[in-house]
């Protein structure tokens, strides 16, 4: 079953483009590795799928949804459903890490929120670190209370942009094997990547983005 | 809300819901008294053109409630003793045919005596007189021009009917009274109009720029809130108790403040009413009257900020 289709996409930033009719399918439960030089769009491809942008020409399909009509509550509601790692993680600094791992939920006014924290914190391994400030954490820290955050709401699409930037290869394999299972579980990750090692050594789907157009391997 | 209670209907829902009001409430509050420099400079402009407002709308209401008998200008003929009835109703056929003329009354001597004895509230001076002093009166009642301050209510078809009648002993008017009460009231109604637009415009000019501020320092936060799916009416209300709790502390200070100037002016607004023998009775305003006030600023301050929040979230995000 596909879960994330672009068909004819075109994105073009002052004059130079990214895509250009460029059309792919992503299924559900597919783990995929998004590759490419810095600057070829992998960061503009998540945006996308993410409906932080849209596109110039085309439509993106999610779950049968075409994400680029919605409305902008529409678009929020589609956002409940997509957990996102960003390249710079951002957080209500002056809070614990339990409130900003906790917002997903609060937005949303989900149940049992305490122990949906307990769960992912020990999923991140983080045990015990709930009630630090995250202005105390280290940067690998920050990078997994930002995975714990965006996947606690159990989101159908994960995506993730250089995840394991700022993590000792490792904790760097423990996480991408821990995102790859919650492709197991049924979620659709996709984790922009440039560690080639990584994607070697885990031997998952690739797609590469060059010259505009969108390859996958 | 409504979705909330569609969807996910549950005690905690609720409470989570609450509980972000609470939070969003407390952040504001705590944001305010952050720093009292940036609070003093917020606070000062508003409480005073707050009291502006106030002090003209109490002078006004307290204009209005002491000179409650005086919207219309009285003009009381005396008529000499001799005047034959027939020319009392001639008399009273001419004044009607001018005009502006609301009423006119006779009362007979007897009657005029009650009348003032009524009026005066001085039974006892009136009971012990040996004769009666009055004549035959004539009371009249004219609409004044309100906003025609130039009239000439002296030499205008009337007053020259009044001077010329031979029967007409004397006449008595309170329109220089009334010239100057609505000299006062047409001075103040502007000032309320200056200042509510003044009110207005220092509300939004303040707002805006915090509001701009707040949002924009917290870029990144609210970056998060978009990315996680909240909608906009959830980062609004992050910021939405601002205008809520600093119009409400502007009030009080300004409704202080008006407190005393007002009772400056109220004296002598009492000194000047008390020289045409007007008792003066200080009223405030209402309970009621109060609320609508809060609620008025708030509702600018609400709007200002929602307008401000929901432009800076369509063109950044």
């Amino acid at each position: 079953m596909v879960m994330i289709s672009f068909n004819n996409v075109c994105k073009i930033y002052s004059g130079k483009k990214v895509f250009y009719d460029t059309s792919i399918n992503i299924k559900k439960g597919d783990f995929i590795f998004l590759t490419g030089e810095s600057g070829s769009g992998k960061t503009t491809f998540l945006r996308l799928i993410s409906a932080l942008e849209k596109p110039d020409k085309g439509d993106i399909l999610v779950d049968d949804l075409s994400i680029t009509k919605l409305n902008n509550n529409e678009i929020s509601d589609y956002r409940k459903s997509v957990g996102i790692i960003m390249q710079d993680n951002y957080f209500v600094e002056d809070r614990t890490v339990n409130y900003n791992i906790s917002l997903p939920l609060l937005v949303s006014h989900r149940k049992e929120i305490n122990r949906k924290i307990r769960a992912v914190l020990d999923l991140v391994n983080l045990n015990n670190q709930g009630n630090k400030i995250i202005q105390s954490l280290s940067a690998g820290e920050r990078q997994r209370v930002a995975i714990a955050r965006a996947i606690i709401h159990r989101p159908n699409i994960i995506l993730a942009d250089e995840p394991t930037g700022n993590l000792d290869q490792n904790l760097s394999k423990s996480i991408i094997n821990m995102l790859i299972k919650l492709s197991q579980y049924g979620a659709t990750v996709v984790v922009a990547t440039h560690e080639f090692n990584l994607v070697r050594e885990l031997q998952q789907k690739i797609i590469n983005i060059s010259n505009e157009k969108i390859i996958s391997e | 809300m409504k979705k909330l209670f569609q969807n996910r209907l549950s005690l905690e829902a609720l409470m989570s819901y609450m509980k972000h009001h609470k939070e969003c409430f407390q952040y504001n509050a705590k944001l305010l008294f952050k720093n009292p420099m940036k609070l003093f400079l917020i606070i000062i402009p508003i409480s005073i053109a707050i009291s502006l407002v106030l002090v003209s709308y109490i002078l006004i209401k307290n204009i209005n409630n002491n000179l409650i008998d005086y919207e219309h200008e009285k003009i009381i003929l005396f008529l000499k003793k001799d005047i034959p009835n027939n020319y009392v109703d001639d008399i009273k056929k001419n004044i009607s045919k001018k005009n502006n003329i609301i009423s006119i009354d006779f009362y007979t001597e007897e009657e005029s005596l009650n009348l003032y004895s009524k009026i005066n509230s001085r039974d006892n001076v009136v009971n012990n007189l040996s004769f009666n002093p009055l004549p035959k009166t004539i009371i009249i009642k004219r609409k004044v021009i309100d906003y025609d301050y130039d009239y000439d209510y002296e030499n205008n078809d009337l007053n020259i009917f009044l001077e010329n009648n031979a029967y007409i002993d004397s006449y008595s008017s309170n329109i220089i009274f009334l010239k100057k009460t609505i000299y006062i009231k047409n001075i103040l109604y502007k000032f309320l109009i200056f200042a509510l637009i003044f009110l207005i415009l220092i509300l939004i000019n303040v707002i805006n720029n915090y509001i701009k501020i707040e949002v924009t320092s917290n870029k990144n936060k609210i970056l998060i809130y978009r990315i996680i799916g909240a909608r906009n009416s959830y980062i609004r209300r992050e910021y939405m108790y601002f205008p809520i709790v600093l119009n409400f502390l502007c009030f009080l200070i300004g409704f202080i403040l008006a407190q005393f100037i007002t009772r400056y002016f109220s004296n002598s607004i009492g000194d000047f009413l008390y020289s045409y023998e007007i008792q003066y009775s200080f009223l405030n305003i209402s309970f009621v009257e109060a609320v609508l006030m809060v609620f008025f600023i708030i509702i600018i301050g609400v709007t200002t900020c929602k307008i401000v929040i929901n432009r800076f979230l369509d063109e950044d995000f």
